[in-house]
C-alpha cells in the first residue's frame, strides 16, 4: 500500500453529457459550489468529459495545477470508469486516486421533473466524492495469466456455436454434455423457423464439425460436479455418468450455455389429462411423418389446435412473467407446415409477436394458408374439456364478440420456456446471479450483455433469458469472442479492489468466511491458531466481510472504513456545520 | 529495585471501581506498593489539587486517570494531570471510551436532569443542584478530545492481572506488549459456522455449555471485543458485553462492527432481528458510544447548537 501523504489536490470535472444531465441538474452552480470545499483546487463544468476534448481538459489541468485526485462527476461509473481511469493514468496517476459521480441515471434520469432537488441531489454527491478522494490510496495494478482453454457448459445449438467458434480460432474447448448427444432442444425440432429446415439438419453439420475438430474435447454423459478458481485459472471437476469416474480441467474462460427446459403446463388447459394435449415441445419431437397421428390412437388428426401463452405473461407470477418470445413464430411455422397434412387449424391467442426477421412472413403464410387465428381475453382463459368423446374447447373470441366452441383431435400448448430445474445449484457453483424469471443475470444487459458478474465466466442462448435459436446462436459467437480475447491478452488485470486481513488482528471467529458470497476467503491452517485468508483473485470487492469482520481485521481497498465515513459525514455534515465540531 | 516511582491516580466521573480493582490485587500490593511514590489520590492519600497542579511539569513518571470528564472540574484535572505526567495512561473502559456514563449521550441534558433530580422517583419538588457543584458538560465528550493518551487500559473495570502487568512494565520502563485479537481468540467455546433463527434473551433456555453462545442465539460480542480480560465471562457461561472495547486499533466503533457482524450470523427479515434485540444501542455501544461513529454524530450537533446560539 503507498503511502500518498501528500497533500490531495483535488480536481472537480462536472459533466454536462450534452442535455443529459444538464437538462436537469444546475452542472455550472455544482462546480461552483465543489470550489469550496477541501482540498478542491479546480473545477469545472464541461460539455462531454468523455469527449477527446474532455479526456484532455483532464490530462492538461492535472499537469498544469499538479492534481493528485479527480473526480468526474458524469455517468455511471459502468459506463465510463474504465475511460478515466486511463485518462488519469496517462497522465501519471494511480487508477485509483479518481472517484467517479453518477450525475446521469442516478440523478438527472431519475430526477427529471424536479430540477432544483436533483441539483441538491448532485451537490450532495458530489461533496461526499470529494471527501472520498481525500481520502483515496493508489493501489497496485495486478496480473495473472490465463489459461488458454475454454470450458462450455451445455452442448446444444449455443454450445456447439460457441466451441468450434473458439476452437476455429486456436484455442481449446473441453465441451461437456450432460445428455449421451450432442444436439440439445434443436437437435429433435421438426418446424424450426424462419427457415424450411429441421432441427437435425442444422445441428447434424454442426455436431460433426464439433466431433472431428482436434481443439475441441466432448465430454458427453458428463457435468460438472464442481467449480472454483478466479479469471484466467479456473478449475473443474467433470463426472462421466456412465463410468462413474470425475475428470479434472484447467481452464480460463467458461461459456455457460445450459439453456431452457419447456415448461410442462400441468394444471393449464387439461394437460395430462389426455395424450391428445401436449406441449409445441412435445409436437415437435414427434416422428416425423406423412401423416400427423393422434398420439391416443394412432388416427389421422384432421382438427389441430394450438393454445399461445402457456406459462408465460401472467402478472404476478414468480418465475412466468416474462414472455417467451419464441413461441408465436414456433406455432405460426408449425400450424402452416402441418396445415398441408391436416384438414383445419385453430390457433388462440392473446397477443401475437412475430418479431424477428422473417417472422412476420411465417404469420402471413399461416394466414394466407387459412390457419384461423382466435383472440381470447387475457382475463379469461379458455375452457378445455376432456371427456370420453374427447377434447372440447369453449373460449370468447375478442373479434367476433362471441363464444366459439372446437373439438380439436389434437390440442398444442405452446409452453414456456422455463430454466432447467437444477439452475439454482448451477449458479450457486458458478456464483452466478439470476434474474426474477430464474435464467441467469448478465453483469449489464446493455453494457455488458454476455458476460457475468464472476469475471471469465460467459452466458450464451437461453441460459440468460427466453430466446430463439438464431439468437442463441448470436449470443454463442459473440461470448465465444469474449472467451478468445480474454485468452489471447494470455494475462489479465484484476482489480485490486480486494480486501485483505491483516493476520495479526484476525480472532479465527469465522464470521467473514460465512459473510463471504464468492468463497474467497478461507482460514489459513498454516498459522496457529487458523486465521481467515483472501484469495485475492476470487474477491469480487463486495465489501462484505469487511463490514462484518467484527473485530477491524478486513480492510477493503478502495472502499476503507475512513473513505466511507468520510461521505457519510460529508453528507450528514456540510462543511460549514462541522466547522467548531471534534474531530 | 531503585528508587520509587512517582505517580498520580486521578478520577474523574466514574465508580472507583478500576481503582478498586488496582486494590484487589490484594498480597500482590505488598510487592507493588513499595515501588511507588504516591503524588496524588484522591480519597487514599492527602494531596489538594494545588499540590498536584504545583508539581513541576512532567515530574511524575506514570498517570491514572479513571472515569471520563463531564464536569469542568474533571476536564480540569484531566487536563493537569496530562501537563504533570509523562505517561498518562486512560484507566479503564470510561476514561479510553467514555463508559457507561457515556450512555448518557442517549438523552439530552435536560432529560438527564429530569431523571437525576427533577422527576427523581424517590424525591419530591426535586430541583437541579446549583450550589457548590462545578458546571456540568451538554455532552459527553471522550477524554481523547483533551488530551492524548499514551497507554489505553480498557476494562470495566480493567482486571486486576492486567493493572499488575501493565504497572508492573511500565515501572520497570519496559515497552508494554499488550496483545491484540478479540476474545474469541481464547475462548474454549466450539464453533460450527451455522446461521442463528432467533436471537435469545439472556435468561431464555439453557445454553449448551460446549458451543459458541452467539451461534446459539444469545448476543456475545466476544468477537468485537479487546480479549484482555482474557475471557472469563465466555468460558463461564455468560455473554461477552464487550466491556473491553474494540480491538487494536483500539479507536474503531466497536458498536457498528458488533452490529454488522450479527447481520452475518443471523440471515432473518430485518424487522424481525429489530424487534428480537432489545435496546440496541445499549447492547452493542454499552461501553464505548461517545466515541463510536454515531455518538460523534450525537457530539457534533450538540457543538453546532452551541454554535447558533452563539451566532
Amino acid at each position: 500500500m503507498m503511502g500518498d501523504k501528500v497533500e490531495p489536490r483535488i480536481g472537480v470535472f462536472v459533466c454536462h453529457c450534452g442535455h443529459n444531465i444538464a437538462g436537469v441538474v444546475d452542472v455550472a452552480a455544482v462546480a461552483k459550489m465543489a470550489m469550496s470545499l477541501p482540498y478542491v483546487v479546480f473545477s469545472t463544468d464541461y460539455m462531454f468529459m468523455c469527449a477527446d476534448a474532455g479526456q484532455q481538459l483532464i490530462r492538461d489541468k492535472i499537469k498544469e495545477l499538479n492534481l493528485n485526485r479527480v473526480v468526474v462527476a458524469s455517468c455511471s461509473p459502468r459506463m465510463h470508469e474504465p475511460t478515466f481511469r486511463r485518462v488519469v493514468e496517462e497522465s501519471g496517476l494511480n487508477r485509483y486516486l479518481f472517484d467517479q459521480v453518477n450525475l446521469r441515471e442516478q440523478v438527472s434520469w431519475c430526477h427529471m421533473r424536479q430540477p432544483k432537488e436533483a441539483t441538491e441531489k448532485a451537490m450532495d454527491l458530489v461533496r461526499m466524492s470529494v471527501a472520498r478522494a481525500a481520502q483515496l490510496q493508489s493501489l497496485p495494478i495486478k496480473s495473472v495469466n490465463v489459461t488458454p482453454r475454454t470450458l462450455v457448459v451445455g452442448g446444444g445449438i449455443a454450445g456447439l456455436r460457441a466451441s468450434l467458434d473458439i476452437a476455429e480460432r486456436g484455442f481449446e474447448v473441453v465441451l461437456v454434455e450432460r445428455l449421451p448427444e450432442l444436439g440439445g432442444h434443436v437437435r429433435k425440432w421438426t418446424h424450426l423457423f424462419p427457415a424450411d429446415e429441421s432441427g437435425a439438419q442444422i445441428i447434424g453439420p454442426l455436431v460433426k464439425d464439433v466431433e472431428k475438430h482436434r481443439s475441441i474435447k466432448v465430454m458427453q454423459n458428463s457435468e460438472v460436479v464442481e467449480f472454483g478458481g478466479y479469471v484466467g485459472n479456473f478449475t473443474a471437476k467433470i463426472k462421466n455418468h456412465e463410468t462413474g469416474r470425475t475428470k479434472s480441467v484447467d481452464v480460463g474462460a467458461v461459456i455457460m450455455a445450459t439453456g431452457f427446459e419447456p415448461f410442462r403446463p400441468f394444471g393449464y388447459y387439461g394437460y395430462g389429462e389426455s395424450p391428445d394435449i401436449i406441449t409445441l415441445a412435445e409436437l415437435q419431437e414427434l416422428p416425423p411423418r406423412a401423416d400427423l397421428l393422434r398420439p391416443s390412437d394412432g388416427k389421422k388428426v384432421n382438427k389441430l389446435a394450438f393454445i399461445g401463452c402457456v406459462g408465460s405473461r401472467e402478472a404476478g407470477k414468480q418465475g412466468h412473467e416474462h414472455c417467451s418470445r419464441h413461441c408465436c413464430s414456433a406455432v405460426a411455422k408449425a400450424a402452416s407446415d402441418l396445415k398441408d397434412k391436416v384438414g383445419e387449424v385453430m390457433i388462440l391467442y392473446q397477443d401475437i409477436r412475430t418479431y424477428g426477421r422473417g417472422h412476420e412472413e411465417l404469420y402471413r403464410l399461416a394466414r394466407s394458408k387459412f390457419v384461423i387465428y382466435s383472440r381470447f381475453p387475457k382475463d379469461s382463459k379458455p375452457d378445455v374439456q376432456v371427456t370420453a368423446n374427447g377434447i372440447t374447447m369453449r373460449w370468447y373470441d375478442v373479434l367476433s364478440g362471441d363464444y366459439l366452441e372446437f373439438e380439436p383431435d389434437l390440442l398444442v400448448l405452446a409452453s414456456a420456456m422455463v430454466p432447467p430445474g437444477d439452475i439454482a445449484e448451477t449458479a450457486k457453483m458458478f456464483g452466478l446471479t439470476r434474474s426474477a424469471d430464474g435464467f441467469f443475470n448478465p453483469e449489464h444487459i446493455k453494457l455488458a450483455p454476455l458476460t457475468t458478474h464472476t469475471a471469465g465466466v460467459m452466458i450464451a442462448g437461453a441460459a440468460q433469458a427466453a430466446k430463439n435459436a438464431s439468437e442463441s446462436v448470436v449470443d454463442a459467437s459473440g461470448a465465444a469472442a469474449k472467451a478468445v480475447s480474454l485468452m489471447a491478452r494470455g494475462q489479465v488485470e484484476i482489480e485490486s479492489t480486494v480486501s485483505h486481513v491483516i493476520p495479526e488482528l484476525c480472532s479465527s471467529c469465522r464470521t467473514c468466511v460465512t459473510a463471504c458470497p464468492y468463497g474467497a476467503i478461507s482460514m489459513d491452517k498454516s498459522r496457529e491458531p487458523a486465521v481467515a485468508l483472501v484469495t485475492e483473485a476470487k474477491c469480487h470487492g463486495c465489501g462484505t466481510c469487511a463490514a462484518a469482520c467484527p473485530s477491524n481485521a478486513i480492510i477493503m481497498y478502495h472502499s476503507t472504513d475512513d473513505q466511507i465515513m468520510a461521505m457519510v459525514e460529508a453528507f450528514l455534515c456540510t462543511p460549514a456545520q462541522v466547522e467548531g465540531g471534534t474531530a | 529495585m531503585g528508587k520509587p516511582v512517582p505517580v498520580a491516580m486521578a478520577q474523574g466521573s466514574s465508580c472507583w471501581g478500576c481503582f478498586q480493582s488496582l486494590v484487589d490485587m490484594h498480597l500482590k500490593l505488598a510487592d507493588v506498593l513499595p515501588l511507588l511514590d504516591i503524588k496524588y489520590w484522591q480519597a487514599v492519600v492527602d494531596f489538594k489539587l494545588k499540590d498536584l497542579e504545583g508539581y513541576p511539569d512532567k515530574s511524575i513518571a506514570v498517570g491514572f486517570y479513571e472515569g471520563m470528564a463531564r464536569t469542568e472540574e474533571d476536564i480540569h484535572l484531566l487536563k493537569v494531570m496530562r501537563e504533570k505526567c509523562s505517561t498518562l495512561i486512560a484507566f479503564g473502559s470510561c476514561s479510553c471510551f467514555g463508559g457507561i456514563p457515556g450512555m448518557a449521550n442517549f438523552s439530552t441534558i435536560e432529560e438527564c436532569y429530569d431523571a437525576k433530580f427533577r422527576h427523581n422517583k424517590t424525591v419530591n419538588g426535586g430541583e437541579v443542584p446549583t450550589k457548590n457543584v462545578p458546571p456540568i458538560a451538554e455532552v459527553v465528550k471522550p477524554n481523547t478530545d483533551y488530551v492524548e493518551f499514551d497507554v489505553y487500559l480498557p476494562g470495566c473495570p480493567p482486571t486486576s492481572k492486567l493493572i499488575l502487568t501493565a504497572v508492573t512494565s511500565l515501572l520497570e520502563g519496559k515497552p508494554m506488549d499488550l496483545p491484540p485479537h478479540a476474545v474469541c481468540h481464547y475462548c474454549k467455546r466450539e464453533k460450527k459456522e451455522t446461521p442463528i433463527s432467533e436471537v435469545l434473551r439472556p435468561y431464555v433456555g439453557q445454553a449448551d455449555p460446549k458451543r459458541c453462545l452467539l451461534e446459539q442465539g444469545y448476543i456475545c460480542l466476544g468477537s468485537c471485543t479487546w480479549r484482555l480480560c482474557e475471557g472469563p465471562c465466555v468460558n463461564k457461561g455468560a455473554t461477552c458485553r464487550g466491556c473491553f472495547g474494540p480491538v487494536p486499533p483500539i479507536m474503531r466503533d466497536h458498536g457498528a462492527a458488533s452490529i454488522s457482524m450479527l447481520g452475518t450470523y443471523a440471515p432473518m427479515e430485518p424487522d424481525k432481528l429489530v424487534a428480537q434485540v432489545k435496546d440496541p444501542l445499549g447492547t452493542f455501544y454499552r461501553f464505548d458510544y461517545a466515541t463510536s461513529h454515531l455518538g460523534r454524530i450525537r457530539i457534533k450537533r450538540e457543538d453546532m447548537k452551541k454554535e447558533e446560539h452563539h451566532d
